[in-house]
């Protein structure tokens, strides 16, 4: 029975390369645009120069170190910049580099009401999350991974924080402060070391689970520190509520 | 002798830049960012307020110092002042001038809908530019919440806005072959923004090794030992043993080993199969371990630009072939026949080539399964042919299209399959 299905589906995909032979494969401005985008993210991407070499307490040289410290100093400040933050093609990807972040940081914030009465507001922490709403919140760790260094964001995420429990008129919140909960994660022993220690007890004969698998080293609990304090602006809160 | 070679060199990477091949894999690829983009934001939608309201963490009022960069710049030895004449250098951040939070949402509403028509391929070239200007407005309007996955997701869009992604796996090529304007076999295509979305790829695992270079734990060989304890990121759980000694450092030396692949050996063919795989596992277990939201997604989607269209398509039809089993047989309505242009749209539309369409003797449309059940013939071919699933969210529509894919057979019952294959090289 006769079937509308081609029989060679394969032949059907084939490069139809006679038709297109002759026309050329891409204008010429596309190259040179191309070639300036690859340049300008490139560039753009490269790790940032060592200090040392920033500092000019390490000369320059023919090494890597010297490249990133040209292209920082003449190239991420030449019209580069403006093509790349105009765009949107800006681009770092400096993830769990040059070190992992080994400090596990949270925050909640210590709210004063005008009859003097306190709470605790509690900024929203993954790790408490259930599953499935960990993973659209994350949003929230990031935000606060700014808002713990970047003093520019204090005022206006203690200013949302105060708007977030301001429900009594006549009681509105006075006071926020703004808390980090955190532990410096402890470090674990580096594989040289590891290596050492277990050569050193199957020199010995002395080989026991420890030196096959060491334990990690203990976790100290969280210290917490009040990081900016916020006097509430009354009439800024008025007029956003 | 060297001029010539040199010659041949710079055609050979010229060739590999510019030249043209099919373009499948950019619509597949479209199909899967697009999707994700309009997931990830889909997500933050429920905290809009917070994000991007004039309540919430960052006003627009931060954010207009944010933007402002400096009118300084240099040229070599000369430095550029335009202070005077500007107040910053122009950026594509035009929600930073909208205070009102309604307004906002009604911009972030319509870039979720471009992401869906971009996601669909419908009016493909123009959603796909809309949607890439869009996501670059919504991520200068508040920066300090994206994460590498962002980063990532936005260079892509830029990229599908300048490539020719609605060529293939787009409901615009359907329609095109609907209407008989468009050829059955693809037309090929420069594929020089499927180079581009490569060397993104390479790019973000080589810059990344070299920053981990300047590190002292990926050195050590203890640096998956810190992620492990930021409970922030805490998802799913691992055995104890894996993040103790020597498995940190097989980890932490792996990830190093499996990045400076993907920024290199990718390119060789012969490696690029063991490459992928070892990457998808990498990336895959960050999945699992850590909550880090569609980064895994998508930075494994830009692998699939790593494999050419004819292969994506040669991978389909094996695929195919490996589920026989699911395959229908459709009997038209007696004296029927499929139109030529309907007739490519429902076999573009059903990649895996699932479906068969023959003429019938019975009065309505039939369709039967491998194992001669009879099953609902609207159903059962919409469920198989995977590029009409769009066309699902319109209850009806499907059948109404099977229905109007028919004409009256006069002298043949069906198209014949040398007819469709004549037809489809004259184009």
């Amino acid at each position: 029975m006769p079937t509308l299905k081609a029989e060679d589906p394969k032949a059907l995909e084939a490069d139809n390369g006679s038709k297109t032979a002759k026309e050329p494969n891409a204008r010429w401005w596309v190259k040179v645009l191309l070639f300036l985008h690859v340049v300008a993210i490139t560039s753009w991407a490269l790790p940032k120069a060592p200090n040392g070499m920033m500092n000019g307490t390490v000369p320059l040289g023919v090494n890597s170190d010297s490249l990133l410290y040209l292209n920082d100093k003449y190239m991420k400040s030449s019209p580069e910049a403006l093509y790349v933050l105009a765009t949107g093609t800006w681009q770092s990807w400096d993830m769990f580099s040059p070190n992992p972040a080994n400090t596990d940081i949270w925050c909640d914030a210590k709210v004063t009401f005008r009859n003097g009465s306190e709470m605790v507001y509690q900024y929203p922490r993954i790790y408490n999350l259930p599953l499935l709403i960990k993973y659209p919140k994350e949003r929230f760790r990031k935000f606060f991974e700014h808002a713990n260094t970047d003093e520019r964001l204090w005022p206006t995420f203690a200013r949302t924080v105060a708007l977030q429990v301001y429900e009594d008129r006549n009681n509105p919140p006075t006071k926020v402060v703004l808390r980090r909960h955190f532990y410096q994660i402890p470090k674990e022993k580096p594989f040289n070391v590891y290596c050492f220690e277990l050569w050193n007890s199957v020199k010995a004969r002395k080989v026991t689970m420890e030196n096959l698998l060491p334990s990690n080293p203990q976790i100290p609990p969280y210290s917490e520190y009040e990081y900016f304090t916020y006097k509430v602006n009354q009439a800024e809160l008025d007029n956003l509520r | 002798m060297k001029a010539k070679s040199e010659t041949n060199l710079f055609q050979d990477f010229d060739r590999w830049w510019f030249g043209r091949g099919s373009p499948v894999t950019l619509g597949f690829f479209r199909i899967l960012v697009t999707g994700l983009a309009f997931i990830s934001m889909a997500m933050a939608l429920p905290d809009f307020e917070l994000w991007y309201g004039s309540r919430g963490y960052v006003p627009t009022t931060l954010i207009r110092d944010w933007i402002k960069v400096a009118p300084v710049t240099d040229i070599g030895p000369w430095h550029i002042d335009l202070s005077s004449r500007f107040d910053h250098f122009p950026r594509i951040a035009p929600l930073s001038a909208v205070d009102s939070t309604s307004w906002t949402l009604v911009f972030y509403v319509a870039v979720m809908l471009f992401a869906l028509l971009s996601c669909v391929g419908l009016w493909t070239r123009i959603s796909t530019i809309l949607l890439a200007l869009g996501t670059v407005a919504i991520h200068h309007r508040n920066p300090f919440i994206l994460h590498s996955g962002d980063t990532l997701m936005r260079c892509c869009l830029i990229y599908l806005a300048v490539s020719p992604s609605g060529k293939a796996c787009s409901l615009d090529r359907v329609i095109g072959l609907w209407k008989g304007k468009e050829p059955l076999i693809h037309v090929p295509v420069s594929l020089w923004s499927q180079r581009l979305i490569q060397y993104q790829t390479a790019l973000v695992y080589f810059t990344t090794v070299w920053w981990k270079y300047f590190g002292t734990f990926w050195k050590d060989g203890t640096a998956t030992w810190y992620p492990a304890k930021l409970h922030e990121f805490d998802r799913f759980p691992m055995p104890a043993f894996l993040e103790r000694q020597p498995f940190l450092s097989l980890t932490t030396y792996g990830t190093l080993l499996v990045e400076f692949s993907i920024a290199t050996l990718i390119f060789y063919r012969p490696l690029r199969r063991y490459v992928v795989i070892s990457a998808i596992m990498m990336h895959g277990y960050i999945e699992y371990r850590f909550n880090i939201p569609l980064f895994a997604f998508t930075i494994m989607a830009t692998y699939l630009c790593f494999y050419d269209g004819e292969e994506i398509v040669a991978f389909a039809h094996r695929l195919g072939r490996r589920l026989k089993r699911k395959i229908l047989l459709v009997t038209l309505p007696v004296g029927q026949k499929l139109r030529l242009g309907p007739g490519y749209a429902l076999h573009a539309m059903d990649p895996l080539g699932l479906v068969k369409y023959e003429a019938g003797v019975e009065p309505d449309w039939q369709a039967v399964n491998n194992w001669g059940r009879h099953k609902n013939p609207a159903t059962a071919t919409l469920w198989r042919s995977l590029g009409a699933w769009p066309l699902a969210l319109v209850p009806g529509l499907w059948k109404k299209l099977l229905n109007r894919a028919l004409e009256p057979a006069k002298a043949e019952p069906t198209a014949q399959p040398a007819e469709l294959q004549a037809s489809a090289t004259k184009q």
